[in-house]
């Protein structure tokens, strides 16, 4: 990516300072409300209780990051197995009553 | 971008490169086998970095093994600043520490539980602290020398090609391909049209960057084409900024919609894995569905991130035939199509050691390991490279939070145009994706689950 021009900050030391603290202790708020456990009321957070029931980590950028990726993959190869038994099953029933 | 043998040691592609093939040789040799990461802690901060045992007592610590690993980066990185002339080896190593620092912050900060649980990841504290430092003190000169972007999120994604598994396609056979890598194509293509056609927009970087993000996987997906488009860092982050907003705000009212449409929960979950961008949300919007939506939920997304490799490669090469092209043409009308010698000096290299690295772990690592995939994923991608390619993006975001500002970041806005983008591409994905998804699983393929 191409380099930009060095960020521009006006104001004395103090200002800048000042602004910084000032910054800091609303990034902390910020953080402090999703730290805090705290759910949206009704329907609109019940993903977050739900994450925090069953404590599902919804981070992740990529599968990789997923802890239980590997157990979720082969979920669906029993799944598909299941599926596969299941369409056969049916088939041979099928059969027979031919 | 240097040409010519030169460029093998002078440029930050090829160092992304090297990077990436030392560590994968001392992952493979058996050098590294654990990279530390910042633990999970609900209570007590300190927990994020030591474990206490019952009578308070330290019992574990990752402090040294992080100074280690600081050490480690930063010593490889400076090596090749050094040859790259790109700063003073001790200037960059400074601020190298600082932004290691930074990104120790941001790792601790979304490593909280409760944070985890709103999908609030590492990138976007990382950027706000970044941020805040620029916009309020700016950032020091020492600390911006140690800032280098485009190196960080280079070695990263050469680094990434190794979770980029291609056997991973199959693992819902026809139906998760036709939901994850039908829709994606022609979304992306969608949405770069739309942006530049329709809405006119000027900045076909952020364009690009904004479709990949919403078509294949959020943030990753907006990492790795900005980068082989050569965008702004404000680009990036607006693009980024959006998609972790959105991607909350799907987690949280998809499950909802679909139990309240009375959708099956597979086509529920094949609709949410195709259109809720990050892994994570999508693994929490699918659990709410059930076991067996979560699971399908996970894998369709899966299937899809594997697209980030071939898309990187894709908008590489179409930025370098057609894009920059119709630049210069701009300038100079008698300016002809670029000869493939020229093609190769202009693109990336570190797609191809993305490419490289992904091609490698899928068809020569994994068929001759004796575990197979599930053993390469448990030996050398789960404790070292994912680890370090998170550390790498993680102080990149760092790196572009400490480079921006907020101003510059307005400028690009174009009168909401961005945001009329990712709502109006994000809405004709919903509608394909969940086109696709039933006519994959409820009519062409209705026995697959």
């Amino acid at each position: 990516m191409n380099n930009q021009r060095p960020t521009a900050t006006r104001g004395t030391l103090a200002q800048r300072l000042g602004r910084f603290f000032l910054g800091l202790i609303g990034l902390a708020l910020f953080a402090g409300v999703f730290a805090s456990g705290w759910t949206p009321p009704g329907m609109a957070g019940d993903v977050l209780r739900h994450n925090q029931h069953y404590e599902i980590d919804a981070s992740p950028l990529f599968y990789s990051e997923v802890d239980h990726m590997a157990e979720l993959e082969k979920g669906v190869q029993r799944l598909r197995e299941r599926a596969s038994k299941r369409t056969l099953g049916e088939t041979e029933k099928e059969d027979i009553k031919n | 971008m240097s040409n010519g043998l030169s460029s093998l040691y002078k440029s930050e592609d090829w160092w992304a490169v090297w990077f990436g093939v030392v560590i994968f040789a001392l992952t493979l040799g058996g050098l590294i086998s654990r990279i530390p990461k910042i633990g999970s802690w609900t209570d007590n901060p300190l927990n994020a970095f030591a474990s206490f045992a019952d009578t308070g007592e330290v019992s574990g610590s990752i402090v040294l093994s992080l100074l280690g690993l600081m050490l480690g980066l930063g010593i490889l990185t400076t090596i090749g600043i050094s040859f790259m002339k790109a700063a003073h080896p001790g200037r960059y190593f400074a601020g190298f520490v600082g932004v290691f620092v930074l990104a120790c912050v941001a790792y601790w900060i979304a490593h909280q539980t409760n944070i985890k649980y709103w999908g609030l990841s590492y990138a976007l504290w990382a950027l706000l602290v970044g941020l805040l430092i620029s916009n309020t003190v700016g950032t020091p000169k020492w600390l911006r020398a140690g800032a280098q972007t485009e190196l960080f999120i280079k070695t990263g994604l050469v680094l990434m090609g190794a979770e980029v598994l291609f056997r991973k396609i199959i693992s819902l056979g026809p139906p998760g391909l036709m939901v994850a890598w039908i829709v994606t194509p022609v979304v992306v293509v969608f949405m770069f049209q739309y942006g530049k056609r329709y809405l006119k927009m000027t900045n076909l970087h952020l364009v690009i960057i904004i479709a990949a993000a919403t078509s294949v996987c959020g943030v990753s997906a907006a990492i790795a084409t900005a980068a082989a488009c050569c965008a702004k860092k404000e680009d990036l982050t607006l693009a980024v900024g959006m998609t972790l907003i959105f991607t909350v705000l799907m987690m949280f009212f998809m499950p909802l919609a679909i139990s309240g449409l009375g959708m099956d929960p597979i086509l529920g979950a094949a609709w949410m894995g195709g259109t809720i961008d990050s892994t994570g949300a999508v693994v929490a919007a699918g659990s709410m569905l059930g076991p067996d939506a979560e699971k399908v939920a996970a894998v369709v997304k899966m299937i899809q991130n594997v697209l980030i490799g071939v898309l990187a490669f894709a908008v590489a090469l179409y930025w370098v035939t057609v894009v920059d092209r119709q630049q210069r043409r701009k300038e100079d009308p008698s300016c002809a199509a670029p000869s493939a010698i020229e093609i190769w000096h202009r693109f990336p290299k570190f797609v191809l050691g993305f490419v490289g690295a992904s091609l490698f772990f899928s068809f020569v690592l994994v068929p001759e390991a004796s575990g197979g995939y599930e053993a390469v994923e448990a030996d050398y991608i789960k404790p070292v490279t994912k680890v370090l390619r998170g550390w790498f993006f993680c102080m990149a975001f760092a790196a572009i939070g400490l480079e921006s500002n907020f101003r510059d970041l307005a400028s690009r806005m174009e009168r909401g145009k961005p945001m009329i983008l990712y709502a109006f591409g994000q809405s004709f994905n919903l509608i394909l994706t969940l086109l696709v998804a039933y006519l994959a699983f409820m009519v062409f393929f209705p026995g697959a689950i």
